[in-house]
């Protein structure tokens, strides 16, 4: 396959966030798509009218936080209904959640909390992925997490357990190669190994972002709080996925100490770069 | 109860300021304790459930500092989490919880509650506000028994405390003392082109708004307004409420 038989690659998009509603509002930022938070868009005002002509100008994708599909107890019914009349006003072109829960005991956790892998929890989020796309009546894609600890018995590898998802609902594939490498290093396994182990075919999206580098007791622990740029190992993992997964789009991530519209829009543009230099390698390694 | 269901319980429970004993028996130790992986966790949580308040009670924070705000956030994340996953939808009962605050100002908790009814404005759903014109093609007596509903986006604050003031005085960039003994003030909220906005209600026109509020005829509300307040000039008032947006048109 030569990058000339290919669809033109959506470009790089970017996160839309509350701090750039004015220039967004102001001028068409030049990326290829926005990702919104669903729950940041529930309401009316003036969130709605920027998402409005977001949407008038891009192609827009709706990314849960909150719908908690690792939750055991299920899933909240009213929160549902409220990101489908989401979906159903914007017509989105991806929609994505994680693999995470953030709901116990009717309690909103505000976090993308880990789960245990085993057969038991694969069940419960197919169950929610199944309930989720049901309701949508669409495919959704769901994104692996970084995570700060693993459970004494979680038998399934990560990958493995996506991919088995994928498999039981029909569900995609959100890889956040950030994430994926934020819990490599947390947990000491090997990133690379991970972009291999997921199917080629599940993936509709790619994640990047920044993370924060901390130290514990002489250990590093990456935290995943998307305050940075990229960093070179988290590119090199994305010209590996690029090549793996050629038409799954790239977005920028931002969300604590956002910097100015234009700096994102750079970041995209810096991810189509190497996008095409990725791919450029792939076709001279394959002629 | 399955395991995956207790997990979450124990997890939350350590991250509600619970004991972390019973999720730490289940984490893999691996260089570093369970405790302390649990931790990172515990500190996202309260960290970023502290910057949704602080958010959503902008001059609250200010009026009392830094450092006391994030103790009181804290035990307010402990006590009451949120129970949505719309974080703007996230500190109802805050402005209640801070009348238990130890030292906090008699008046922070009506300034909380003005602050939280401006949130609600803000986010409040789309409705078409009742546009003036609707009203004056209306006969006279239709017009006395009209019922008017306020918007999801309009309230009505009312304290023995110059909230309004207080918080004028608050906004970024402005140092303004306010003197308490001015009085109590009540403050009308709605949104206006995609902004909460407030401004100080007069006596009659706070009873004719919370009359009309509570599903009563125009008629009826503008004499209760003028028995409050004999002095008032009732079309004015009227027309002034109208040319705001806090009528729903349906």
């Amino acid at each position: 396959m030569t990058a000339s038989l290919r669809e033109p690659p959506l470009a790089a998009g970017i996160g839309l966030r509350a701090a750039h509603h004015g220039a967004v509002m102001a001028s068409r930022p030049s990326v290829g798509w926005m990702e919104i938070h669903a729950e940041n868009y529930l309401g009316g005002g003036a969130p709605r009218r920027v998402l409005a002509q977001v949407r008038r100008d891009l192609p827009v994708s709706v990314h849960g936080v909150g719908l908690s599909l690792g939750g055991a107890e299920g899933l909240d019914q009213a929160h549902l209904d409220r990101v489908a009349g989401l979906v159903a006003a914007i017509e989105p072109m991806l929609v994505s959640e994680h693999l995470a829960w953030s709901v116990a005991g009717g309690v909103y956790h505000n976090d993308l909390l880990p789960l245990p892998y085993t057969e038991e929890s694969l069940g419960v989020v197919a169950g929610n992925v199944s309930r989720l796309q049901d309701r949508l009546r669409r495919r959704v894609l769901i994104e692996n997490p970084s995570t700060y600890l693993r459970f004494d018995h979680s038998p399934i590898p990560e990958p493995a357990f996506l991919a088995a998802l994928a498999q039981r609902t029909g569900c995609g594939i959100l890889l956040d190669l950030n994430n994926i490498y934020v819990s490599a290093v947390n947990h000491g396994l090997d990133a690379v190994g991970y972009v291999d182990a997921i199917p080629a075919d599940a993936v509709g999206e790619l994640h990047l972002a920044g993370h924060h580098v901390a130290h514990e007791d002489g250990v590093t622990i990456l935290i995943d709080d998307h305050g940075s740029s990229v960093c070179d190992a988290v590119w090199e993992l994305h010209a590996r996925a690029v090549r793996r997964f050629p038409d799954a789009p790239t977005l920028i991530e931002w969300d604590t100490a956002i910097p100015p519209l234009d700096r994102l829009v750079a970041e995209a543009k810096a991810a189509d770069a190497r996008r095409a230099r990725a791919l450029e390698h792939d076709d001279a390694a394959a002629a | 109860m399955p395991p995956l269901r207790e997990i979450q319980r124990d997890f939350s429970q350590a991250l509600l300021g619970g004991s972390d004993q019973a999720i730490a028996g289940r984490v893999l130790h691996d260089r570093l304790a369970p405790a302390q992986r649990i931790q990172i966790y515990r500190n996202h949580v309260r960290i970023t459930l502290g910057e949704a308040l602080a958010t959503t009670f902008p001059v609250v924070a200010r009026l009392v500092g830094g450092a006391y705000f994030a103790s009181a956030a804290r035990r307010f994340i402990e006590r009451e989490p949120p129970r949505s996953p719309v974080l703007a939808e996230y500190g109802a009962a805050f402005p209640d919880f801070l009348a238990g605050a130890p030292n906090a100002p008699a008046y922070l908790p009506d300034v909380a509650r003005l602050e939280w009814a401006l949130n609600l404005a803000y986010h409040a759903e789309d409705r078409p506000a009742l546009e003036p014109r609707q009203l004056a093609s209306l006969p006279p007596e239709a017009q006395a028994a009209l019922r008017l509903k306020p918007l999801p986006s309009t309230a009505i604050v009312s304290s023995a405390f110059p909230i309004l003031a207080i918080w004028q005085a608050n906004q970024p960039g402005r140092a303004d003392t306010v003197d308490l003994a001015q009085g109590g003030q009540t403050v009308l909220v709605w949104r206006e082109d995609g902004d909460a906005v407030c401004r100080a209600l007069g006596p009659g026109e706070a009873v004719l708004l919370q009359a009309l509020g509570a599903g009563r005829g125009l008629g009826e509300a503008a004499s209760a307004a003028v028995q409050a307040e004999p002095g008032l000039d009732l079309p004015p008032a009227i027309a002034a409420l109208l040319a705001t947006a806090v009528f729903s048109a349906s």
